[in-house]
């Protein structure tokens, strides 16, 4: 494991890889419009690979399907597998949400810029998901658990609790409880703020000055390439144009003022 | 092994797979794990005069069969290009084609004017259709067509082509870039498309439509090129528009194209484009044909299998 994730930092730094390797869908959970896929990747490519950091992502997709990879980072990665956490909905999500064991996945990456790399390592944390933003986050909450102070989850409805075993998740639609309300609580003088999330709840993170200057939220923007080129995704910040897909997919607060 | 490589009056291409305009930027990414050699050509992001910063997000939704795109021609200004990104290009070992663009011909004319001493820019590309900028989109009207190039031609003496849309009067707006010097035709640009979120009853492209491209329109440019082959059958043809298989590769070139230009399969699998001209050569080779050059245009002589 300790050469693999190697392999994941010399990829982030030392150039995009453009393999394409094949995953394997093993495992299927459904629940409140949302999925867990276990994807063990295919033995050729199993030990080559690089496994991604929290932060990370993979450009996936079906690999007959003629539609756009979909950029989606891990909520869990071992030796030889990862989990996505996804919504079920959109043209690729959907079929892949709704694909049997034993579906097959073109994978690409990983890409981007590890948390790890970003954000300020002297601090402490409270990790902040909504809806399918919670996949990094526990991936991250994992990985470095010393980085972390608290987490605050949040959902619409209670259905996706069965796919987040051991979590604590806040439910609007049972006592209106968010992911930024629990973050409000549990917020205390000298903690940082990562978040990952839809837009509303990454704005309200910016905006709130109590925290917001050691505060960083990873951007969901769709993405074209994945690698930097094709400039899809690209976002103004006071130091000029940024490439969420390689600059990103976190940014500090400060980064991105537009946001709040 | 069968011949891929390209001559034409104006340049030779080592084979005929080209990076079309946009999805692979300057290609200076895809060069630090990929092998150039294995493409014709690289066309570079549209450049402008001055800098520009393209449109709001979101700039890229899903369509069935590809995806639309907004990205609004974002990129550094020619000048910047001369001095930050040439340097880089220039050591590629592939040809290059600069896409350039303006807000009027005296605009392209001063961006065109700007490359002439660089050394390394062997094509110019005029995009006179992207669907993503306002008042640009000049390739629906021959006289425009004609002013906007006569201006690039003036300025440069570098082999030029002019990028068109696919649609209505292609035949005249081919003419009209002809005659007015273009050294050939890229066809096609990505098509305007739309789509909508059913929950908001809102555009998805903060800029509302876009342009569509991938699979989705490889019948779409396919009829261009083959109406333009018809039209034009000495002028030298870049065919663009969701080829992302050698097999699609195969039938643009049947249908006239001299070179075939690939975009949205650098976003979908960037490796498997690299790969193109290698699965070009095999199928030329399992059907014993020994040049690429004799496949091109067979769809307008009864196929290629007729000697």
């Amino acid at each position: 494991m300790k050469d693999l994730s190697q392999q994941g930092t010399q990829t982030a730094h030392g150039g995009p890889s453009f393999l394409v390797r094949e995953g394997e869908i093993v495992e299927t959970r459904q629940g409140g419009g949302y999925a867990r896929l276990r994807v063990v990747l295919a033995p050729p490519f199993a030990a080559p690979m690089p496994m991604p950091e929290p932060g990370q992502f993979f450009m996936v997709r079906l690999p007959w399907g003629p539609a756009l990879p979909r950029a989606l980072s891990p909520i869990a990665a071992g030796d030889g597998w990862i989990e996505l956490f996804i919504k079920a909905d959109g043209l690729l999500r959907g079929e892949m949400a709704a694909a049997p064991p034993g579906t097959r996945l073109a994978l690409r990456g990983p890409y981007g810029t590890p948390f790890v790399r970003k954000a300020n390592l002297e601090r402490r944390y409270v990790l902040v998901g909504g809806g399918a933003g919670v996949a990094p986050i526990l991936h991250f909450a994992a990985a470095r658990p010393d980085l972390v102070a608290s987490l605050a989850l949040g959902f619409r409805t209670p259905g996706v609790r069965a796919l987040l075993p051991g979590a604590d998740v806040a439910v609007e639609e049972e006592d209106g409880t968010t992911a930024f309300g629990r973050l409000a609580e549990t917020w205390q003088d000298g903690l940082g703020v990562i978040a990952c999330g839809p837009l509303p709840l990454l704005a309200a993170v910016s905006r709130d000055a109590r925290w917001s200057p050691a505060a960083y939220v990873s951007l969901e923007a769709r993405l074209g390439c994945g690698f930097g080129a094709c400039l899809g995704c690209t976002i103004p910040t006071p130091s000029g144009r940024k490439r969420v897909c390689v600059d990103g997919p976190l940014f500090a607060c400060q980064e991105v003022p537009w946001l709040g | 092994m069968a011949r891929v490589d390209v001559h034409s009056a104006k340049g030779s291409f080592r084979t005929p797979i080209v990076l079309a305009s946009g999805p692979a930027g300057f290609g200076c990414d895809l060069a630090r794990a990929l092998d150039f050699r294995r493409i014709g050509a690289l066309t570079t992001k549209t450049i402008t005069h001055e800098p520009r910063e393209g449109n709001p997000q979101p700039r890229i939704v899903d369509a069935p069969c590809g995806a639309l795109n907004s990205i609004g021609l974002e990129n550094p200004g020619v000048a910047r290009f001369r001095s930050e990104v040439m340097p880089k290009i220039r050591a590629l070992p592939t040809a290059r084609i600069v896409s350039i663009a303006g807000r009027s011909a005296d605009e392209v004319g001063k961006v065109a004017g700007a490359l002439e001493g660089e050394p390394g820019v062997d094509w110019l590309e005029l995009n006179l259709s992207c669907p993503n900028v306002r008042g640009e989109t000049v390739a629906d009207r021959p006289d425009a067509v004609s002013e906007y190039v006569r201006a690039v031609r003036a300025a440069s003496s570098r082999p030029l082509l002019a990028k068109l849309s696919a649609g209505g009067g292609l035949v005249a707006l081919a003419d009209a870039a002809l005659r007015a010097g273009a050294d050939g035709l890229t066809l096609v640009n990505a098509v305007r498309g739309l789509r909508i979120d059913v929950e908001t009853g809102k555009a998805l492209l903060a800029r509302a439509t876009g342009g569509l491209c991938g699979p989705a329109i490889l019948p779409i440019a396919l009829a261009a090129v083959y109406e333009a082959r018809r039209a034009f059958p000495e002028a030298f043809l870049v065919g663009t528009g969701g080829v992302v298989t050698a097999r699609d590769a195969v039938e643009m070139l049947c249908a006239g194209a001299n070179l075939v230009g690939v975009g949205f399969g650098v976003m979908a699998d960037p490796a498997a484009v690299f790969g193109l001209a290698e699965g070009l050569e095999r199928w030329l080779d399992a059907r014993g044909v020994a040049d690429v050059a004799e496949v091109v245009g067979a769809a307008h002589r009864g196929g290629w299998r007729v000697p």
